[in-house]
């Protein structure tokens, strides 16, 4: 029984005290999260490591989460996106493409938990538990 | 209460259309602070759940908390006070700061038609200004930019000292209505007055009172105020 390398969730949001609280809140055995504050950090770090999904609020200073999203898909067309707002988002109007969902400030944890399993499959939300495959 | 003059309707006016234009941006970043809230809440949970197990993030989720409260107050102040006409004293107002606030405020409406925002400032320009309604008159002027441009054009804000005064120059294509006095500013306008000539109207009149003016030149739109004497 090998243990399956966590999932890696490439977090952007702005404001610190969020960018905090829901690190704590996500972080586990099965979950790695790197927090960056910019867009621009995001991409670095997206360019110097590989990501299961990216987790991204869509107001950051400079560069937006939806022109983050569109280079991301530029150097990972696949890679799987959700979009934090503070208010509701039509993904038909926003046009980024498909393994992309949207969800709404204020959320809970299990709420993100949710979607990230909805994109990345099973097991990314065991809440400490370590996975483990026959 | 008072009874309105002419002036307070005018104000009243700029307050309501920038509120209006900025109220989904405003919405964006109360439900941020509410996250905070909402998430600290979460984790204090948890951390109940097994008090035994986990002193210190019980004490991280309090303390975490109460920033969040804070944090969230301080938002709902902020908020009120930039919606809301009211009395303010003229104190010394970062110009730079007060701008890139408008800009955060706006990124997401900037964003949506790709427009690029380019602020060249001097250092520690202050002006003598009433904080909340100076914020008013940029965040107003800005989003009435990116509404009359098209999609990826480039503006240009550019912040300087002339004498006693600091210049807040907004370039762009925007061809801006010609300034009017407030009470000519229904005058033929069959009961209705466009958004940008009413806040230049108001922009006109703040400034003015504060002792600068509006010019405008082509290309752009200067914004004149009186030098902090504390800079």
């Amino acid at each position: 029984m090998m243990p399956q390398a966590p999932l890696r969730v490439l977090y952007i949001e702005d404001n610190a005290l969020v960018r905090e609280i829901t690190c704590d809140l996500l972080a586990d055995d099965a979950r790695e999260i790197v927090a960056v504050a910019t867009a621009e950090e995001a991409l670095s770090a997206f360019e110097a490591s590989r990501f299961d999904i990216v987790v991204t609020d869509v107001s950051l200073p400079a560069m937006s989460g939806f022109e983050l999203v569109r280079r991301v898909r530029k150097l990972a067309p696949s890679t799987p996106v959700i979009l934090a707002s503070g208010y509701p988002l039509d993904l038909e109007e926003i046009r980024l493409g498909t393994h992309i969902r949207t969800i709404t400030k204020p959320f809970n944890a299990p709420e993100l938990e949710a979607l990230i399993e909805d994109l990345c499959g099973p097991g990314s939300r065991l809440s400490g538990e370590v996975v483990e495959q026959p | 209460m008072n009874a309105l003059s002419l002036g307070d309707a005018l104000d009243a006016a700029a307050y309501a259309l920038v509120g209006e234009r900025c109220r989904h941006a405003h919405i964006h970043d109360i439900r941020g602070e509410l996250q905070t809230l909402q998430s600290s809440l979460e984790l204090l949970a948890r951390s109940a759940r097994n008090p035994g197990e986990n002193i210190a993030l019980a004490e991280k989720a309090t303390a975490l908390a109460r920033r969040a409260l804070a944090n969230h107050e301080k938002s709902l102040v902020d908020f009120v006070n930039q919606t809301t006409p009211h009395e303010e004293a003229a104190v010394a107002v970062d110009v730079r700061d007060m701008v890139n606030r408008a800009l955060v405020i706006l990124r997401n409406d900037a964003a949506n038609k790709s427009i690029t925002f380019k602020v060249e400032s001097a250092v520690d320009l202050r002006i003598l200004a009433q904080p909340r309604r100076s914020r008013l008159l940029i965040l107003g002027l800005l989003a009435m930019t990116i509404d009359e441009l098209s999609a990826g054009s480039v503006v240009n804000v550019l912040l300087s000292r002339e004498d006693s005064q600091i210049v807040i120059e907004i370039q762009s294509d925007v061809i801006c209505p010609a300034i009017r006095a407030p009470e000519d500013l229904w005058k033929g306008a069959a009961g209705e007055v466009p958004p940008f000539d009413l806040l230049l109207a108001v922009t006109s009149r703040w400034a003015g009172a504060n002792g600068g003016r509006v010019d405008q030149v082509p290309r752009a739109l200067r914004i004149y105020y009186p030098r902090s004497l504390s800079d």
